[in-house]
């Protein structure tokens, strides 16, 4: 069953259109990665399927109901973490954790042993001090607690690990993996690797549409082989070696493209034939990222 | 109207934590006391000050205070209050969406009504909790340093400030509900006072604004009936409840 369903999403703001004709959908249970570059359009996606923006056509339904805007009826079914979330500075993660619980109408024992659970699960278990002295991966952990607070079904994370560092980063994504037992979640980022490292299914979002769908492995196969990438050890030699290997000269490395072990012996023998000496040889396994720069035309 | 009632508890966790509701009840209390003390201190200032006068050949008489002094110095201290009030709780819901603080809470099922109207009850609870305490301040002292009856009709002269200044709160929740900062917030409703206030000059359209419920020296002196302002009533109510309703329906179409 699928938790979210997107179809036919289109919205624009003025002249510029921002999605056009996004479909997708994310299965229970899975980890899917929004992929996208920087105002692609994930975080409008992310907003009209929590209701706070109006698309100007398509259908959103998440567990079976469908998502108005200004209406927050679904939402009981979404826990959701901003890119940047902001919270009362005033308050601990304790108390913010339980207005949380309050407004979405939990009981009070039931607010008190989730939000142990969640502080727990967190790492802010200890943590008395107010949140205005929190650090950005600290709120970050925070906005996870606050969005499963109320065990949602669909947990919705915009760009969870953007602005962290690499131990933040790692925290993060830790989370989001053991969180998946509880519910299915979709997970925006430009951060390809973080997407290989926990995401179940992918999209790429291009031009306002899903460029590409599947699972990672299935992304991955979408590219028939991998890469060459020679680096010659004279400069000069760059633009004569990618004519006699067939690749493309870019600054300073020939890239011979989708090359299989037969053609990389191929490669060697000509190399060795006219004697061009070679810094560098690396046979590169195909990754999301060349993917990436393949589905956005770079 | 989800959550109104956890919100409305919030709000008034935040006036505590952030010192305001602090700051609001040392406010009243001063203001309150400092009406009939100023009021009792004048014939001992004018006395003071008596030789200077006379040498610019003003001579001053015994000088005699009254109740009426002390409430004229109260009402007159109302405005200050009523502006310093608008000042701290014009960023109250444009500082919830510039810095997205609501956002988790709307996507939790806040709903918007319930958003709006928990700050505006939390503002209205505690403007009227210190206006009537600064009241009761003034009162008790006031009643006990003078026997006089140049006073009189205390409590309804005193509702009429407070529909006016409720008036001027839900205004500032108006221009609220769409404005990008709270400089804008204070300016819209800065704006408003101050054109009726304009417009009163002029004798006679007075008794159908609502800066006439602020004259409140000529209805508790017994100089003007109230029953000669129903119409300025009606419409300070009018644009009581238009200000409520427009804002509901105002920051439901807010971006976020």
């Amino acid at each position: 069953m699928n938790v979210l369903e997107i179809k036919d999403l289109h919205k624009s703001f003025g002249s510029k259109t921002v999605l056009d004709g996004l479909t997708f959908s994310v299965s229970e249970g899975s980890v899917f990665g929004f992929i996208g570059r920087n105002g692609a359009g994930k975080t409008t996606t992310m907003k009209i399927i929590l209701g706070l923006l109006q698309a100007d056509s398509g259908e959103v339904t998440v567990c079976g109901e469908k998502v108005t805007y200004g209406s927050t009826a679904a939402n009981r079914f979404i826990g959701y973490l901003p890119d940047v979330p902001e919270f009362y500075g005033y308050m601990t993660a304790r108390e913010y954790l339980k207005l949380c619980g309050e407004v979405t109408g939990m009981k009070q024992s039931e607010i008190k042993s989730r939000s142990a659970e969640l502080l727990e699960l967190v790492g802010l278990a200890g943590e008395k001090h107010r949140i205005k002295g929190y650090s950005r991966g600290m709120k970050q952990r925070l906005g996870i607690a606050q969005a499963l607070i109320n065990k949602p079904r669909l947990l919705i994370c915009d760009e969870p690990t953007s602005a962290l560092d690499p131990v933040g980063r790692k925290e993060i994504l830790e989370i989001i993996r053991s969180a998946k037992g509880e519910t299915s979640v979709i997970f925006s980022t430009h951060i390809l690797s973080d997407v290989e490292k926990i995401c179940d299914d992918t999209a790429i979002l291009e031009k306002g549409r899903t460029a590409l769908c599947g699972t990672v492995s299935e992304l991955k196969a979408k590219r028939s082989g991998s890469d060459v990438q020679i680096v010659p050890a004279n400069a000069g030699d760059t633009e004569k070696a990618a004519k006699l290997l067939g690749g493309e000269a870019q600054s300073g490395t020939v890239i011979v493209r989708n090359a299989s072990q037969e053609k990389m012996l191929s490669i060697l023998k000509i190399i060795s034939e006219n004697r061009i000496a070679v810094q560098k040889i690396e046979h590169t396994e195909p990754d999301l990222e060349q993917l990436f720069m393949e589905v956005i035309g770079k | 109207m989800n959550g109104f009632s956890p919100f409305l508890k919030k709000e008034f966790f935040e006036l505590y934590r952030k010192g305001r509701l602090l700051l609001f009840g040392i406010l009243f209390v001063f203001f309150g006391i400092e009406a009939p003390a100023l009021a009792k201190l004048t014939p001992a200032l004018f006395k003071l000050m008596s030789d200077e006068f006379e040498q610019q050949g003003v001579i001053v008489k015994d000088v005699t205070s009254t109740a009426a002094v002390s409430w004229d110095q109260f009402f007159g201290n109302l405005p200050v209050i009523l502006i310093v009030f608008v000042i701290v709780f014009a960023s109250s819901v444009t500082s919830e969406f510039s810095s997205g603080s609501i956002i988790p809470l709307l996507t939790k099922g806040l709903s918007r009504t319930a958003f709006m109207l928990s700050k505006l009850t939390s503002a209205l609870i505690t403007w009227s909790a210190g206006l009537w305490l600064c009241f009761g301040i003034t009162y008790a002292y006031t009643a006990y340093y003078w026997k006089d009856d140049s006073v009189q009709s205390l409590i309804p002269t005193l509702l009429l400030w407070w529909l006016f200044s409720v008036m001027v709160i839900c205004l500032m929740y108006f221009f609220a509900s769409f404005a990008q900062t709270h400089i804008q917030v204070m300016i819209g409703t800065g704006c408003v006072v101050f054109v009726m206030s304009v417009i009163g000059v002029a004798d006679p359209v007075k008794k159908y604004l609502p800066s006439t419920l602020t004259d409140s020296m000529n209805f508790c002196t017994g100089a003007q009936s109230i029953s000669t302002i129903i119409p300025a009533i009606v419409i300070t109510t009018l644009v009581t409840v238009c200000s409520v309703v427009f804002s509901l329906v105002l920051i439901g179409k807010r971006k976020v």
